[in-house]
């Protein structure tokens, strides 16, 4: 497993062929099953491609991991879905701002590039 | 010089030990303290014989404290010994081994965990023998954890940089003379009057040490509020400890 960039949705086009991990909750699910519309935690709104049927709720907060392609849309490889008691309360502005923190920080947060 | 850059016993330790002769007891210095870091910390890092502990970049760990999603997951049949693959996306995949009791359920891939455990190198491999596992209460908790990654990292990148020193090696610069009592940062951390104040209390030889009046007086070219300020912050960090009351002291390594 590469390592995965941590975004929200105006770091999309700057991560272009990226993996990235991506954590928001799901605006819609389309009717094919496997194209989700992501609110992310900077309150825009991404697309989610999956070669899978995606098996999540509409108002659920999951995580996406996958590449982001070139129409600045992700390429999904895996949804990570929680328990409703492990996002009950969950911060989202809170965790948009660690995203930051993330990439100001390369040499604290230690990844394998 | 922060608890967790020294080798020798830490204040805790000194603590319990006050009393016990452990002067006999030659066990070798290691970094104590938990570490929380990322996958890639640990995957990246090499053992220090030297140091008894594992290196990486500033950062050096033997107990850490990871989060992680489990992308495998191997229980026993008729053991009690749990392998787990965990993956914080930071690049890699790292074995976590989890001797249990049979309680709880056992943890299965996709969910994630909380692990506390000591770093282990076997084969040229590394691994975490766990003493705790948990599964993520909330997912406030993992990106708590991804900041307090930074925090930690930040933190001792600071005190190295604050000590001028670099963190791999063993700087012993002898100041010798009243020379070095004019800079501010003496080669081993501390400030001239932490320094005059650690060094008065290692010669002590009582068990009740030497009182903060005493030790005012044999330090007259300090004033009473540098004395006290430079105790708080030495039996803050562990380097001296109060004896028969706050007012006394003895430093913890002799």
């Amino acid at each position: 497993m590469s390592h995965h960039y941590r975004i929200n949705g105006s770091m999309i086009q700057q991560y272009s062929g990226k993996p990235v991990s991506i954590i928001g909750t799901v605006s819609k699910v389309h009717p094919s099953g496997n194209v989700i519309d992501l609110e992310t935690s900077d309150k825009q709104h991404i697309v989610v491609r999956s070669s899978e049927n995606v098996n999540v709720e509409s108002g659920s907060i999951i995580e996406v991991l996958g590449n982001v392609d070139n129409r600045n849309q992700i390429e999904c490889d895996m949804i990570v879905a929680f328990e409703p008691e492990q996002t009950a309360n969950f911060d989202m502005d809170m965790y948009n701002q660690a995203v930051m923190l993330f990439q100001h920080y390369p040499q604290d947060y230690l990844v394998n590039l | 010089m922060a608890l967790w850059e020294q080798g020798g016993s830490s204040g805790f330790q000194q603590r319990k030990a006050a009393g016990d002769n452990d002067a006999g007891n030659a066990q070798r210095a290691s970094v104590k303290g938990v570490l929380t870091c990322t996958l890639a910390t640990i995957l990246n890092a090499k053992h220090s014989e030297a140091d008894n502990c594992f290196v990486y970049k500033h950062l050096k760990f033997n107990t850490v404290m990871l989060m992680g999603l489990i992308r495998e997951a191997n229980h026993e049949v008729n053991g009690s010994l749990a392998t787990y693959e965990i993956d914080d996306h930071s690049g890699g995949l790292l074995e976590i081994k989890w001797w249990h009791d049979d309680s709880g359920e056992p943890l299965k891939p996709l969910t994630y965990v909380k692990v506390v455990g000591q770093v282990k190198i076997f084969s040229n491999k590394v691994h975490v023998v766990a003493h705790h596992i948990s599964k993520m209460q909330s997912l406030n908790e993992l990106i708590a954890h991804s900041i307090e990654c930074i925090h930690a990292s930040m933190n001792i990148r600071k005190q190295g940089e604050l000590t001028g020193t670099n963190m791999g090696t063993n700087n012993n610069n002898h100041h010798t003379g009243g020379g070095g009592m004019h800079s501010q940062q003496v080669s081993n951390g501390f400030t001239p009057v932490q320094n005059a104040v650690l060094n008065l209390l290692k010669t002590v030889t009582s068990m009740t040490g030497y009182s903060v009046t005493e030790i005012c007086k044999q330090l007259k070219q300090f004033s009473e509020n540098q004395v006290k300020q430079a105790l708080e912050f030495l039996s803050g960090e562990g380097h001296i400890y109060s004896t028969t009351d706050d007012d006394h002291f003895r430093a913890a390594s002799n």
